[in-house]
């Protein structure tokens, strides 16, 4: 990603000039996230607005695409990739030969992607990331609910509580939401730190 | 390999041209020195260390794809008043 650099005027369009004079651009080609915004009274009011501005090359998506190509050929790997807009978040959908790796160890590598492109990207398209590799995580929902269930009955049936193994918080997601159907039964996350254990028992 | 890393790196940091990826090759694996500025330390190591796991998680992919193990270390560069402190 480009430069970024701190600006300081009395109004956000005086700061935004500044940041355009200062990178040589179009004020329009000036993205910016405020940083504080003050307002000083000495006598009359006067208003104080810091800008962190970067220069934009084009669209964020644009950048985007250039990024994962150049990810996806640093790495030597043979992939494919297709972005789509959905509501809220721009889905990165991988396919090719190389897509055993990327869901190695419970899609490891698409997790670690994911939360690179998120760090990078998320604050500037203004939209989460979601990347999906040969329906995956799709797989994974489903694979995880009819587990959920499973281990309800046992629940159920034996009256013992039960530990599940080690999940990360999207993966507990769906647990919890499959077990708050069961009126009777309650799951608990435990542990701390990214993975935890989820134990389910009676009320 | 050292370019992906430096891919990366300079990426997630506010002073891309500090970003310095020293390799040394051993007889399996190789070791990837990383150095970043100080007050960029934090961003290629993340939460809880998250970055760096994920930065491992890709060399690691990739370097299944060489058959190389790649081991990415992250030095610390301690200012000499400081190291004085630790003394």
């Amino acid at each position: 990603m480009s430069v970024k650099k701190e600006f300081c005027s009395s109004s956000l369009k005086d700061a935004i000039a500044n940041a355009a004079a200062e990178f040589d651009v179009d004020e329009d080609k000036i993205k910016y996230e405020i940083i504080t915004e003050k307002t000083r009274y000495f006598g009359h009011s006067q208003r104080e607005i810091y800008i962190r501005a970067y220069p934009s090359g084009g669209s964020e998506e644009e950048e985007l695409t250039l990024f994962i190509k150049k990810l996806i050929e640093r790495m030597s790997l043979k992939l494919d990739f297709r972005i789509t807009n959905g509501k809220g978040f721009l889905k990165v959908d991988f396919n090719g030969g190389d897509y055993k790796l990327m869901l190695y160890q419970n899609g490891n590598l698409l997790n670690a992607v994911q939360y690179i492109l998120n760090r990078l990207f998320s604050d500037a398209v203004g939209k989460k990331i979601y990347c999906e590799c040969e329906k995956f995580r799709k797989n994974r929902e489903y694979e995880l609910s009819n587990l959920a269930h499973r281990y309800a009955k046992n629940v159920r049936k034996t009256g013992k509580s039960i530990n599940l193994k080690e999940l990360n918080p999207f993966e507990r997601r769906i647990i919890h939401m499959t077990i708050n159907k069961y009126s009777d039964l309650e799951s608990k996350s435990e542990g701390n730190g990214f993975q935890k254990v989820i134990t389910l028992r009676k009320k | 390999m050292k370019e992906l890393v430096e891919t990366v790196c300079k990426s997630l940091v506010d002073n891309p041209e500090e970003v310095k990826v020293t390799q040394i090759d051993g007889e399996q694996t190789t070791i990837l020195e990383l150095r970043v500025h100080q007050s960029d330390l934090g961003k290629v190591i993340g939460k809880q260390g998250r970055t760096a796991r994920a930065i491992r998680t890709i060399l690691a992919a990739a370097g299944m794809k060489q058959r190389r193990r790649f081991n990415l270390e992250i030095i610390e560069r301690f200012d000499d008043d400081r190291t004085d402190d630790r003394a």
